[in-house]
């Protein structure tokens, strides 16, 4: 009789309501682990089994699933919001999911279009809820539930395999189609800027921007949008980069081979959407991780896996040390995202373990006149230069970058509202300095210069220092991008010895930074810092700042090096 | 043409050590796949071009073992694709010559004619071996490699150094290549005139074609920082020596023959590594002089070690904080120089300068540093170092300062819950160390030194 139940219901097409019920209380009777090995008898496998279903009305597929499942594994299932109210028919699948409730992980998700939802929000919401299942693990999802929507979504979001449960007569079986569905997309980054690495401290613009750099199953696929027709000429500047397999959306003058579609692999609408999960924390990440973000596209995009694998670990080892929520904690976690699905990308055979990522920055960081009083000290007496050096023959006036040098030391001053300045100079770069010197004097400012002894003289430099009055005040030590290290020890040592109380501060050149201006397609850039408007801008976590009391400490620790 | 370095491998194992590190490196990584690898690579030099514009070029002979069949192409065209096209590799534009072994069979094999149709078609530079032999026989200076992993691999690399081109990598991977010759030269392993050999070509290129280099493309090319970081003081005060084409091969030579003849000798003479160090460090900028006749020159290969690391260590040698014979952390933030011979150098010269051992080594690199990251990997792998294996490589920014703070500091606590003393030293970006110093502030177990 119950052998009859279950071949009429379980290995049988029914739309005979009340059979199902009598079928769902026999389960109930039977108990869940009883029930699941007795359709275990009754299910068979042709290719793999599935490891998420779309759940619609009908119970069985669900029940079959589970018996296929080892003893802790837990079943994906994607049920539209009808099943899990219990509506109708829905009340079925609903018991279903109640008795096997600790086995199951249920999402929800419209299966049908309604009066409110059209065809392409309905489709839209199931990729959303796919593409979560597919990065947390799943490869196999079985559509015999549902409406026409659910393949045409699971296709998109990339599974490996899509399975078709039918009743036999004697057996429920589940089908492996053999298709190729899409790659499944592990994580999208949008616009990204290739700087060589060698190049990243000086002022040189990125090789190649991307508007999308897509990590899928299938590999790192580099995606350009179609903005104009001239755009094929990027493939000459892609070959000069080791002939990077760059895909192409939208439509492209027809003038080279090579140039991939990208449609053909990728949806368009989904990058966008999956770019959009995850902006806030690569902004953060661009901002205040941005050479570490450079490196991590750089390296896995131009260096061989093998060596990429190699750098993506010491990225994630870096970014483990950052777990606070403030701007920088988001930015390490996003790397560290990052590096997982580039890792996977790069290798099928490695396991993706993906890391949430943050999508709200909790931290208003504070700006850069505000940080440096607050380190330093409200009133600043005295700024002390070590100007960058520049091997110049010509005269300083002439060079474009002498002069912003002498504004940014100007801006720095104004913003402080220290009047006194000290350049630190030594021999080299003595015309430099007179020049920065002169100038700052036409913007009203003090200034005197301080020419380092040749030979190191510690005694000597006090004596300069004490000569221009730099004696028990408040001063701040501004490094202009990078000096001597043996140089800078030397003057905040003369500086300790005459009891001024000194913080120091390191500007340097230039950085990559998201875009202020939001216009264009590009949303990040390198930019001279030497600027008034960018070192306004620069965030607490931009600039290394030393307090009076690091400074001491340090000197302290120092005790064995630079006498 | 006048050739001035000739790498001989005399066994399989040699030529695909030599050939992959010089391929991976060369590549900048974006090659690591092994190929068939030439038995013998040389280089030459020329001067070429049209009244005083004179572009000094470099000639890569790529001579194959016979029997190597059709597999020597891919290494060829590998070499001619990274050193003309490719943007993100290092090495510079150099004419590479396919040298056969001997007469071709015979084109009718359809390889065969495939290979040979492009060669004519694109005018690429080949030659039988006896037609270059005598030629090649000229290189003033001959390293053999037989299956000495470690002499392998710093040929593989110097083939890289120097043909890399004149840019900041370029003078910084002839300058981890320099350390790491001079390191295995200090101890003891420069027995044959190999090593002599590879750091005399290594200064022969550094002073006489990259300051060249540097002249010929300064009007066009050269300004403002990028200026400031191709050349410095002393690449400029050099560029200027040398115009006239004899002057440049006289010089090249006269300096390659002093060197090999002199730096053999100074490393003898060293009473340990820093000593011999210095020594070498200031027999390479003596010949210099002497070579170009300039008057004062830094040295640029050794310098940043010889004159002012492995001197700094002599700092710790009276500094109470360590004991002698105690195990250390060593933290260090890296410079483009930084590479394995650096790193030898420097855990020894602190082994010797204050008897502390280094238990565990720490390096925060930039992205300026990548290759340098992995090129130690790399050593230590092929020479099976096991204490450069055990290095963490971290990953910080020096216009991220924040960051780079907490990286720091999350090392600082580990190499204290390991219950050792850290020893921190700074180089490279002033912002890095600055964020490195940050970070020792308030750690008991810490002592901090910028050399």
């Amino acid at each position: 009789m119950e052998g009859d139940l279950w071949l009429a219901v379980f290995c049988s097409y029914t739309k005979d309501y009340s059979a199902i019920e009598e079928w769902l209380d026999a389960l109930e009777t039977l108990g869940p682990e009883e029930a699941l090995r007795r359709a275990r008898q009754l299910v068979r496998v042709s290719g793999r089994r599935p490891d998420a279903l779309t759940l619609g009305f009908s119970p069985q597929v669900l029940v079959a699933a589970l018996s296929l499942l080892k003893p802790r594994e837990r079943l994906v299932v994607i049920t539209s919001p009808e099943v899990v109210k219990g509506v109708g028919p829905g009340r079925l699948s609903k018991r279903a999911i109640d008795m096997f409730s600790s086995r199951l992980n249920v999402k929800v998700a419209p299966f049908a279009p309604s009066p409110e939802h059209g065809p392409s929000e309905v489709l839209r919401a199931l990729r959303t809820v796919m593409a979560e299942i597919v990065e947390a693990g799943a490869r196999v999802l079985d559509v015999s539930g549902g409406t026409q929507l659910v393949p045409i979504a699971a296709l998109e979001v990339g599974f490996e395999a899509l399975t078709y449960a039918y009743p036999s007569g004697e057996a429920l079986v589940f089908y492996e189609f053999k298709i190729s569905p899409r790659p499944s997309l592990y994580h999208v980054e949008r616009s990204v800027s290739i700087y060589q690495p060698d190049l990243i401290y000086n002022y040189a613009d990125a090789s190649r921007e991307l508007d999308y750099v897509v990590a899928t199953s299938a590999g790192i696929i580099p995606v350009e949008e179609v903005s104009e027709k001239e755009e094929w000429s990027k493939r000459i500047k892609d070959m000069r980069l080791w002939g990077l397999p760059v895909f192409w959306l939208g439509r492209l003058e027809k003038t080279l081979p090579g140039l991939t579609c990208a449609g053909a692999i990728l949806v368009p609408d989904e990058l966008g959407r999956r770019w959009e999960q995850v902006e806030r924390g690569s902004i953060a990440s661009r901002r205040a991780a941005s050479e570490v973000f450079a490196l991590l596209s750089f390296a896995s995009l131009f260096l061989s896996p093998e060596k990429a694998h190699v750098i993506l670990d010491d990225i994630e080892a870096s970014c483990g040390y950052g777990e606070d929520e403030d701007t920088i904690g988001i930015a390490m976690r996003h790397l560290r995202r990052l590096c997982d699905a580039y890792r996977k990308s790069l290798d099928w055979r490695s396991s993706y373990q993906s890391v949430s990522s943050s999508s709200s920055l909790s931290e208003k960081a504070e700006r850069f006149a505000e940080v440096v009083r607050k380190r330093v000290g409200e009133a600043i007496e005295v700024l002390v230069v070590f100007p960058k050096i520049f091997w110049r023959r010509g005269p300083p006036g002439e060079s474009w970058i002498i002069k912003r040098q002498a504004d940014a030391i100007s801006v720095i001053c104004k913003m402080l509202e220290c009047p006194r300045i000290v350049l630190i100079s030594n021999r080299s770069i003595e015309r430099q300095t007179r020049f920065i010197e002169e100038r700052l004097k036409e913007h009203g400012f003090n200034v005197a210069s301080v020419v380092i002894p040749q030979d190191g003289d510690a005694e000597e430099l006090v004596a300069l220092l004490k000569k221009k009055g730099v004696e028990g005040l408040s001063v701040l030590c501004a490094v202009v991008d990078d000096y001597s290290k043996n140089m800078i020890l030397l003057v905040l040592r003369a500086l300790s010895k005459l009891k001024n109380r000194s913080g120091l501060l390191v500007l340097p050149f230039v950085k990559s930074r998201p875009k202020q201006d939001k216009a264009g397609a590009r949303i990040d850039e390198m930019v001279l810092l030497w600027r008034e408007d960018t070192i306004r801008e620069l965030y607490s976590y931009e600039i290394p700042i030393l307090r009076p009391e690091e400074v001491e400490e340090l000197i302290t620790k120092l005790s064995v090096a630079g006498e | 043409m006048r050739p001035l370095l000739s790498v001989v491998s005399t066994s399989s194992k040699a030529e695909d050590a030599v050939g992959g590190v010089f391929l991976s490196v060369a590549s900048g990584y974006s090659i690591t796949g092994r190929l068939t690898a030439p038995a013998e690579v040389t280089l030459a030099y020329s001067l070429e071009g049209i009244g005083r514009l004179r572009l000094p070029r470099k000639h890569l002979f790529l001579c194959y073992r016979k029997g190597k069949g059709k597999g020597t192409e891919h290494f060829t065209n590998a070499v001619r694709y990274i050193s003309l096209m490719c943007a993100t590799a290092p090495m510079a534009s150099t004419t590479v010559w396919h040298v056969f072994p001997g007469p071709l069979r015979e084109a009718s094999e359809p390889a065969i004619v495939r290979y040979a149709h492009d060669i004519v078609k694109k005018n690429r530079p080949t030659a039988f071996y006896d037609e270059v032999e005598d030629f090649l026989g000229q290189a003033v200076l001959r390293v053999p490699v037989s299956n000495d992993m470690e002499l392998a691999f710093a040929s593989g690399l110097t083939l890289a150094a120097i043909t890399a081109g004149a840019h900041r990598l370029g003078l910084a991977l002839r300058q981890i290549c320099g350390q790491l010759v001079a390191y295995a030269l200090l101890r003891g392993r420069g027995k044959s005139e190999a090593l002599p050999a590879l750091l005399s070509a290594l200064a022969a290129d550094t002073y006489i074609w990259y300051p060249l280099v540097c002249g010929f493309h300064k009007a066009r090319t050269l300004r403002g920082e990028l200026y400031a970081s191709l050349l410095g003081e002393d690449v400029e005060r050099l560029s200027g020596a040398l115009s006239d084409g004899e002057l440049f091969y006289g010089s090249l030579l006269c300096l390659a023959r002093g060197l090999m003849n002199e730096l053999p000798v100074v490393a003898a003479q060293s009473k340990d590594i820093i000593d011999g160090a210095i020594r070498l460090s200031n027999a390479m900028s003596s010949k210099v002089r002497t070579a170009l006749g300039v008057e004062q020159v830094r040295e640029l290969i050794l310098g940043l070690l010889a004159h002012r690391l492995l001197p700094a260590l002599e700092k710790l040698r009276d500094e109470p904080f360590f004991r002698g014979g105690e195990e250390v952390g060593l933290l260090i933030s890296a410079t483009e120089q930084l590479g394995p011979g650096l790193l030898k150098l420097l855990i020894e010269g602190i082994r010797e300068a204050c008897g502390l051992e280094v238990r565990s080594v720490y390096v925060l690199y930039t992205p300026a540093a990548l290759i340098n990251r992995l090129l130690t990997d790399d050593y230590a792998r092929a020479c099976g170092d096991e204490l450069l294996r055990g290095v963490r490589w971290l990953t910080v920014g020096a216009t991220n300062p924040e960051l780079t703070y907490r990286v720091a500091r999350g090392v600082l606590k580990e190499i204290e819950r390991e219950g050792l003393k850290a020893l921190v030293i700074g180089l490279g970006h002033m912002a890095v160390v600055a964020s490195l110093a940050r970070a020792c502030c308030g750690l008991e177990h810490v002592r901090v030194l910028l050399p």
